[in-house]
């Protein structure tokens, strides 16, 4: 059972990792709108590939 | 004439085709589509017609308006220095879009930088219909906006979008850490008290302690920093928040928690705050949230002061924002713009439609040396106008600072959940430390903090500091659904407690738009298309609803127009409109006897009446079983208008309120003080010319008009027009409060039972610990199930709206 005493700080370093990503995706406004990225979704971009390789350039 | 029949950019029906030479095989209903048409097919933009149909959006877009507002007064510097984000190359606004419906407008409007190369990024937020644009700094906003208007959605800047929404979006990001740290501390806590409670002991006991305090840590230190802000406010003010016992239990809990780690105690409580906290937060954020969804009105406050005005400096016009115009200043109102500023008309005769200020649905005539009010929309010719009043102290001026003075005023009103709070939390002090007295002074100091403690955990007050919150963002945002939009939570006692409900006439009870009744053609020919033709060349809400009556009576008849081949049309404002066909001289006028309330406008070919149309104000299906069952509720209805005696006694009798609760006549003000001399009334009224009144009834109910004036001056604003969902708010907010007070007697019974218990020994802590989230759980469960009633006043509403 002593192996208790390594896992759980490793368990919670880890955690704490998805802990700061979540709190770098609050600060750049991931959250703010949590409804039009749902219908953006549903946009296909038929000159996705043309506007690609215009940036290319 | 082709197959089409419907305006390939707008969607609506086509009576005149217009047909564009870079696109045969396209028609449209007016230039403006066409001229839209081809911007978006130019800048290889087609798509936006295809994901239309494919999304479901293709019903009738909303019209292109003939004249353009003007949005000069986005480049002004002193509105840029004060609302625009600046940095180096670019400038940074926000708008508020009118029309916004379907996924094609998301893919269009964030397509705006291919239309202007000067947009470099914009971004839509479809709920709350706001767009935030990006530009480069030698681009004008007001460029953008014509553009974006030219779209088809009216754009309003959002004025204080540098400062309260950015202070706000803040907020909620350190809302939102706070809650994702505490669930993080929380639940690693309560697996490592878990283990505790299952057995553990010994060396993995203390290891387990100690971590929990390491992780108890970061809640104490960082996320409860607003319940101590709260209490500290309270004391200041000298009054109990709801938040001191929780802080109170929060230190007490900790210090003697800390302690029994280091002294190897069993009582360690760290789990139970833990888990408090984050509930705590949890609600009150999801009750912030509901709460602001929508538009706050501190956002869209400014959208009246934004009229632009022509001003007239010997013989230059030029175009400034209405705040600079000065008095005896001296503008050009063109039809369809909007009066900026309270003045004498000095040139031109036309008519005005003045309902933002009375109601009235009539458009009234104005000739040289009339006064005009700010706010009143000019319907036919242009009028020169000479300014008597600025735009701050105009009608509308001082009707938008007296119902911002009316909210200040009546902002104490204090809830019954926190007047019970108040009592319950300084009963428990008394209690609390009346036990650590008697248990100190018989000589046990652990005893009397055990059971003192015990007596803090156990007793903490859910049912109001948790359950009531949720409880109420919950019926808000189920409100918010079948499109009753409340302000704050507070509404729903206020509504319970109504004795009174105030209808307003005029597009409340009634359209407040007039409607074709009859029509008689009193010759054998049928002079529809001519009379369609002369409407068309008029403003005039009359000719509208006559347009509207042949379009609609066509569809169904699948007639197709012809055009009559009039010629000279001249519209004489106040009168009617005329013109020429093969000598004959085809008039439209208003009848000139006018008894009754209906409106009668006839057709003359050479002074003979050959056609007769009425047309009237109609009555809302539904209001005679609304007044019912309010009466059936014990509720007084009331109608106030201010129309003429004969309307109003009319529509009173036709919808049965009592002949001494009939008010006719009555202006804003007088509305105001029927409002006020009744006690625990609701008003319901269109947001414009009630909006004095509205901020002075105990509930002011919006039912429609202008959103901007309607947000500010009600409480509770009905997006649809749906009269039937008066009794909904009704019966939710009654149900509301009913499942509140279920849950105060099921916590107070608790806390007797608890308090009894603690006192007596018969609970430690630690059971008060597993017991107190317990009984929160319950008070939660009991507000998320709801109530029978309350679920089906919600249910019916949806098979309500489903059928229409």
């Amino acid at each position: 059972m002593n192996i208790i005493f390594l896992t759980i700080p490793l368990a919670l370093i880890l955690a704490t990792f998805f802990v700061i990503a979540f709190i770098i995706a609050v600060k750049v406004g991931q959250f703010d709108d949590l409804e039009t990225p749902a219908y953006k979704l549903l946009l296909e971009e038929k000159n996705n590939l043309k506007s690609k390789e215009q940036s290319d350039e | 004439m082709s197959d089409q029949k419907n305006c390939s950019h707008c969607a609506e029906q086509i009576i005149i085709p217009f047909s564009s030479d870079q696109f045969p095989s396209q028609i449209f209903c007016c230039h403006g589509c066409q001229t839209l048409y081809e911007i978006l097919q130019e800048n290889s933009l087609g798509d936006y017609y295809q994901i239309r149909q494919e999304s479901g959006g293709n019903e009738p877009l909303q019209s292109i308006k003939d004249s353009y507002q003007k949005y000069k007064y986005l480049d002004d510097n002193q509105f840029i220095e004060k609302h625009v984000l600046e940095t180096n190359q670019t400038m940074k606004m926000s708008f508020y879009l009118e029309g916004v419906h379907c996924l094609a407008c998301l893919w269009l409007l964030e397509k705006l930088p291919q239309i202007n190369s000067n947009i470099l990024y914009s971004e839509l937020n479809m709920s709350k219909s706001t767009i935030e644009i990006t530009i480069n700094k030698n681009e004008n906003f007001s460029n953008i906006a014509k553009l974006i208007e030219s779209l088809g959605y009216p754009p309003h800047a959002i004025m204080d979008g540098n400062d309260i929404s950015r202070l706000r979006k803040k907020e909620d990001h350190k809302d939102l850490i706070r809650i994702v740290i505490s669930f993080f501390c929380a639940g690693n806590i309560m697996l490592m008290a878990f283990s505790i409670y299952a057995g553990a002991s010994g060396a993995i006991k203390e290891y387990f302690d100690y971590f929990s305090m390491m992780l108890f840590a970061p809640i104490i230190f960082y996320t409860a920093i607003p319940f101590y802000r709260n209490t500290i406010g309270a004391i200041k003010t000298k009054t109990i928040s709801i938040d001191l016992p929780i802080v109170f239990a929060l230190i007490a809990g900790t210090i003697f928690s800390v302690h029994s780690v280091l002294t190897s105690n069993p009582h360690v409580y760290f789990d139970s705050l833990a888990i408090l906290i984050l509930l705590l937060l949890l609600t009150r954020f999801l009750l912030k949230k509901s709460q602001h969804k929508g538009l706050a009105a501190a956002e869209i406050s400014n959208f009246f002061s934004n009229i632009i005005a022509t001003k007239i400096t010997d013989s230059e016009e030029e175009e400034v924002h209405a705040k600079f115009l000065k008095i005896d200043d001296t503008f050009l109102v063109k039809a369809g713009e909007t009066i900026p500023c309270d003045g004498i008309i000095i040139d031109g005769h036309s008519s005005l439609d003045t309902s933002l200020m009375t109601g009235e649905v009539n458009p009234t005539p104005v000739q040289v040396n009339s006064e005009v009010y700010s706010g009143t929309v000019n319907l036919s010719q242009p009028l020169k106008v000479k300014v008597t009043r600025t735009a701050e102290d105009s009608k509308l001026g001082s009707i938008l600072q007296s119902v911002e003075k009316g909210w200040s005023a009546r902002s104490d009103i204090t809830s019954l959940a926190d007047k019970i709070a108040k009592y319950f939390i300084a009963i428990v002090f008394v209690i609390t430390g009346s036990t650590f007295y008697y248990f100190y002074s018989i000589g046990s100091l652990e005893e009397a903090i055990v059971r003192s403690l015990a007596i803090i955990i156990i007793t903490c007050p859910c049912a109001l500091g948790l359950a009531t919150p949720l409880c109420l963002s919950l019926s808000l945002s189920k409100l918010a659904r079948i499109g009753i939009i409340a302000k704050d939570a507070s509404i729903f006692e206020r509504v319970s407690r109504a004795r009174n409900i105030l209808f307003d006439k005029t597009g409340t009870l009634t359209y407040g738009k007039f409607k074709v009744q009859d029509w008689r053609d009193l010759s054998d020919n049928s002079y529809e298309d001519v009379i369609f033709k002369l409407e068309s060349y008029s403003k005039h809400p009359i000719a509208q609803s006559i347009q509207i009556y042949l379009t609609d009576k066509w569809k169904s008849s699948s007639y197709a127009y012809e055009d009559p081949k009039l010629t000279d049309i001249v519209e004489t404002p106040g009168v009617g409109v005329q013109g020429h066909r093969n000598g004959d001289l085809f008039s439209l006028r208003a009848s000139s006897n006018n008894e009754n309330e209906h409106t009668i406008i006839l057709l003359f070919k050479n002074n003979t009446e050959v056609v007769q149309i009425e047309l009237a104000d109609s009555i809302r299906p539904g209001a005679l079983k609304i007044i019912q069952e309010i009466k059936e509720r014990q509720i007084d209805p009331y109608i106030v208008s201010g129309d003429s005696k004969g309307a109003v006694l009319k529509v009173g009798s036709e919808l049965t309120f009592p002949r001494k609760n009939t008010f006719f006549a009555h202006d804003p003000e007088a509305k105001k003080r029927l409002v006020m001399a009744l006690d625990d009334s609701i008003l319901i009224g269109d947001g414009a010319n009630d909006a004095i009144a509205l901020t002075h009834a105990s509930v002011g109910i919006a039912v429609h008009g202008s959103v901007d004036i309607s947000l500010r001056a009600a409480d509770v604003f009905l997006s649809n027009s749906d009269l039937t969902n008066i009794t909904r708010l009704l019966t939710v907010s009654e149900e509301t409060l009913n499942i509140i007070y279920r849950n105060l007697n099921f916590s107070i019974l608790y806390n007797i039972v608890g308090i009894y218990l603690a006192i007596n020994g018969l609970v430690t802590p630690l059971y008060a610990a597993i017991i107190m989230p317990l009984s929160s759980i319950t008070v939660v469960i009991s507000s998320i199930l709801g109530n029978k009633k309350l679920n089906n006043a919600l249910k019916a509403d949806l098979n309500h709206n489903i059928k229409a």
